[in-house]
């Protein structure tokens, strides 16, 4: 039961990276490789933030909100400038094309976080004492978890509102069934591709807080397995779904820590993988995708 | 027997019928046409006979054996080629290797090849002949070295059907073929048609809406609305047809 | 003209090259110390690579993120081979290179049947996901020493091996893809519905195509195992896999004497990158995207080294 605690924790933190992948994929067809490292920033940015501010030695709840809202901000920023600066001048190009330079821009982040950082690991700063708040069952569910899941959850709903309750919402989801018409009927493909990575990039940056408060040691090459789980959890779900990142988040959380538990940890990694293959194998479209047929 | 046999085939997809109890036969030396307004199921029936759909219920014979159901190379090398109604070529390979990859099923195998034994040279030298050969007569010897995405519409609508034509068929599907060309072109291409059908001995069954065209060259026409076929015969017959009008033209008006 | 003179003439650019590099390696062997010999070796080990890639990902257009998957399979079961049966000579290297080129095959089989339906973005990260597979199962696989890597290899590589089967890869390879029937491969690349309504079994072309380029990332990691002597997984990483997609980028996509070129550049420019320290990866990182944004078709943009390279059409 401790452990259904801990997958929906982890469960959650991939549900919010994955949005960000299946959102890009939505409206560009691209698997933004470099995006597992923006949850990486999102980490470190929190980090340096507390430091600067004063966070860090003053540990409070509304302090952690603050750092978590301004590393938000910056990630949207990152994301709008790799979009901008990397991917926007290969749209016409074949689809491999955007796929290395997400590949070259992960590889960047990587490195360049290394040298920028330094690669040994640094401790988040516990910026919220880590307490119990409630038991279920035999379980405990610490108050940081509990802000996981209620930070997720009004970050889910809020995406849910702006998608489906605003014009510009409306726009994203046209620009994700067809690129050309929606050109075509008048709408800034480039504002709302530019809008949808910044979305994305700013929920990866409150997963990114939000372990660091979780998982205190963090690190330039933390995004790379987190990154590639989200990603299979969202293909799991249907890639280009919302409700299925959610749900193929919380699956892969829960799956993965239970294998861990029951199984065996060293072979924590190779769940999400074994997932992938599975998915593509059998049903490539994932748990809620719709399956395209090629018009010949 | 034709060569080309449909038997009251039906495909649906999903709610949809696209298909539904088509008949229809091509021989050898035949020119058919196939016409219809939109959404009448022609691109559709084409699939079907090249593989890429299998139909619910019904069949389909080349030379008295069945293909429904086989992948779309084995139809291919049972004799049936096809061109397609947005072209689909090998845009970024040269109009002799688009050919090329028409005959290569039919070239000297891979293990000599890379080999090099001496009966791989002459395959080889054969082949190369040949290829050249067929370019030449749709006029396209002088764009031979050029990458396919180069060429003009009518000169890429020429080279799809010699791709096709490598591939040795003894019938030939063409889709919507004057789609795009001028009534300059439309007449070139009718004769070509004529002649291809009388130089390789080839059946041909051809999907258009340019009505000229197809009443001057086909001498059978089938009709097909909304999936099925609502007429067949000499094209001075299914031009009066009273369905065949009202299918394109709406239902007479008292 | 007869066969034989049309073939010789297609290929001589190709042999010229290899003879005229093979000479020059046997000179430089005289002349140079350990180290620049060692990256020459290494030079030949990545263009195998780039190579079996390029037939894979450039040619047939099926893009493929685990190649290192196939090279550590290969250098483990040659590995394997000399360790295990106890042949130390020279003699016992081809046995060596042949085992893991066929154990490397078997796991392209593996790999590219079951992906035949992916097209993609869903193939790369099918692919991505067998090769950590792979290098998770040998990682955990004590028999080959699991976590702390494999060694005591004899070293039984040098220039003369692996340049022998660098060159006949090349030359199998390119007389493999430039044959009447090799048409196909780039057919599938192009349009793979309108290949297979060309009389082309897309699905023994997509196979073969695996094998074949597993097989020698297979040789590859044979000559590596017995040319440094010591394995470990960490070698076989997904980067590991995005550095050899990287020598296919930059050489063009689909371009035999491209990749060559790539893969000799890019074992170089580390070596030369080694003042940066820490910034090594970072240039390398920044070289990769800016090469996608300034020239994604690579250096040879898809074309071969030729006497017409100027020529206004592309080759394939």
């Amino acid at each position: 039961m401790q452990q259904l605690v801990n997958g929906l924790a982890w469960g959650s933190i991939y549900a919010l990276i994955a949005l960000g992948y299946t959102m890009v994929y939505g409206v560009l067809r691209l698997i933004n490789f470099a995006h597992g490292d923006v949850y990486m920033v999102g980490a470190m940015a929190a980090f340096y933030l507390a430091h600067w501010l004063g966070f860090a030695t003053a540990p409070s709840l509304p302090g952690f909100i603050i750092v978590m809202v301004l590393s938000m901000i910056v990630c949207a920023l990152l994301g709008a400038l790799i979009e901008r600066a990397a991917y926007r001048p290969l749209r016409r190009q074949p689809r491999w094309a955007m796929l290395t330079t997400a590949i070259g821009i992960s590889m960047l982040l990587e490195y360049g976080g290394q040298a920028l950082f330094g690669a040994d690991p640094k401790f988040f700063p516990q910026l919220i004492e880590s307490a119990p708040a409630f038991r279920i069952a035999d379980a405990v569910v610490t108050n940081i978890d509990l802000l996981i899941f209620t930070v997720s959850l009004l970050l889910m709903l809020g995406l849910r509102w702006f998608v489906y309750r605003t014009r510009t919402g409306m726009a994203l989801r046209a620009v994700s069934v067809n690129y050309d018409a929606a050109a075509l009927m008048g709408i800034n493909v480039d504002t709302i591709i530019a809008l949808t990575f910044m979305i994305g990039s700013a929920l990866a940056a409150a997963a990114g807080a939000m372990v660091g408060l979780r998982n205190p040691k963090i690190d330039p090459l933390m995004g790379l397995m987190p990154g590639i789980k989200a990603f299979v959890a969202a293909v799991l779900g249907g890639i280009g779904n919302f409700p299925g990142a959610v749900a193929g988040g919380l699956l892969m959380g829960v799956c993965e820590t239970l294998v861990a538990a029951y199984i065996s940890s060293t072979y924590r990694d190779a769940v999400a993988f074994v997932i992938l293959i599975a998915v593509l194998l059998v049903r490539p479209a994932g748990l809620f995708g719709t399956v395209s047929v090629e018009k010949v | 027997m034709a060569f080309l046999e449909l038997d009251t085939c039906t495909l649906s997809f999903g709610g949809l019928t696209a298909v539904r109890d088509v008949s229809l036969a091509v021989d050898r030396g035949e020119l058919v046409g196939v016409i219809g307004p939109n959404g009448a199921g022609k691109t559709t029936l084409f699939n079907l006979i090249t593989g890429v759909y299998a139909p619910d219920r019904g069949a389909i014979r080349v030379a008295g054996q069945r293909i429904d159901g086989l992948p779309p190379h084995r139809i291919t090398q049972r004799g049936i080629a096809r061109t397609f109604q947005g072209i689909r070529l090998f845009p970024n390979m040269s109009a002799y290797e688009n050919v090329m990859v028409g005959y290569s099923p039919r070239a000297g195998a891979l293990r000599d090849a890379v080999l090099a034994t001496p009966r791989a040279g002459e395959t080889r030298a054969r082949i190369a002949v040949q290829c050249d050969e067929l370019l030449r007569l749709l006029d396209l010897g002088d764009r031979r070295d050029d990458a396919a995405r180069t060429l003009s519409y009518g000169a890429q609508r020429r080279l799809e059907i010699a791709r096709a034509l490598a591939t040795g068929p003894q019938v030939l599907l063409l889709d919507e073929p004057a789609a795009g060309t001028t009534p300059h072109e439309k007449l070139e291409l009718t004769q070509r048609i004529r002649w291809l059908r009388d130089h390789f001995g080839l059946g041909i069954l051809i999907i258009e809406h340019d009505m000229r065209m197809i009443m001057d060259l086909c001498e059978r026409i089938t009709v097909l609305d909304h999936g099925e076929v609502i007429a067949c015969g000499a094209p001075s017959a299914v031009r009066r047809d009273r369905r065949v009008i009202e299918a394109y033209l709406g239902p007479e008006q008292p | 003209m007869s066969g034989a003179a049309y073939v010789a003439r297609r290929n001589a650019p190709l042999l010229v090259a290899l003879v005229a590099l093979g000479l020059l390696g046997l000179g430089l062997t005289r002349w140079l110390n350990g180290y620049y010999l060692q990256i020459v070796v290494l030079i030949g080990i990545n263009v195998i690579l780039a190579a079996s890639l390029n037939l894979i990902n450039g040619i047939t257009g099926q893009f493929s993120l685990g190649h290192a998957g196939f090279l550590a399979i290969g250098a483990y079961s040659s590995a394997a081979t000399t360790l295990f049966i106890g042949l130390s000579s020279t003699a016992a290297l081809p046995l060596a290179l042949l085992v893991g080129g066929c154990a490397a095959a078997l796991a392209g089989l593996a790999v590219g049947i079951p992906t035949l339906r992916l097209r993609g973005d869903y193939l790369a990260i099918a692919t991505l996901g067998f090769g950590e597979i792979i290098r998770v199962v040998i990682l955990n696989t004590d028999a080959v020493g699991g976590a702390r890597g494999l060694g005591g290899i004899p070293i039984l590589a040098g220039f003369g091996s692996v340049y022998i089967c660098a060159a006949l890869c090349l030359v199998m390879l390119w007389r493999l893809v430039y044959s009447q029937r090799g048409t196909a491969f780039f057919a599938i690349r192009e349009d793979e519905v309108a290949a297979a309504a060309m009389g082309i079994d897309t699905t023994r072309y997509k196979i073969l195509a695996f094998t074949v380029g597993a097989f020698w990332a297979g040789v590859a990691g044979g000559l590596l195992a017995h040319f440094i002597g010591y394995l470990h997984t960490n070698s076989f990483t997904f980067l590991r896999s995005v550095e050899i997609v990287v020598m296919v980028v930059l050489g063009g996509l689909g371009s035999l004497t491209g990749c060559a070129l790539a893969a000799a550049i890019l074992t170089i420019l580390p070596e030369l990158l080694r003042f940066g320290a820490e910034y090594r990866m970072v240039i390398y990182a920044l070289l990769l995207i800016a090469i996608m944004l300034t020239r994604p078709s690579g250096l040879m943009g898809g074309r071969e080294l030729s006497w017409r390279s100027w020529s206004s059409t592309p080759a394939r």
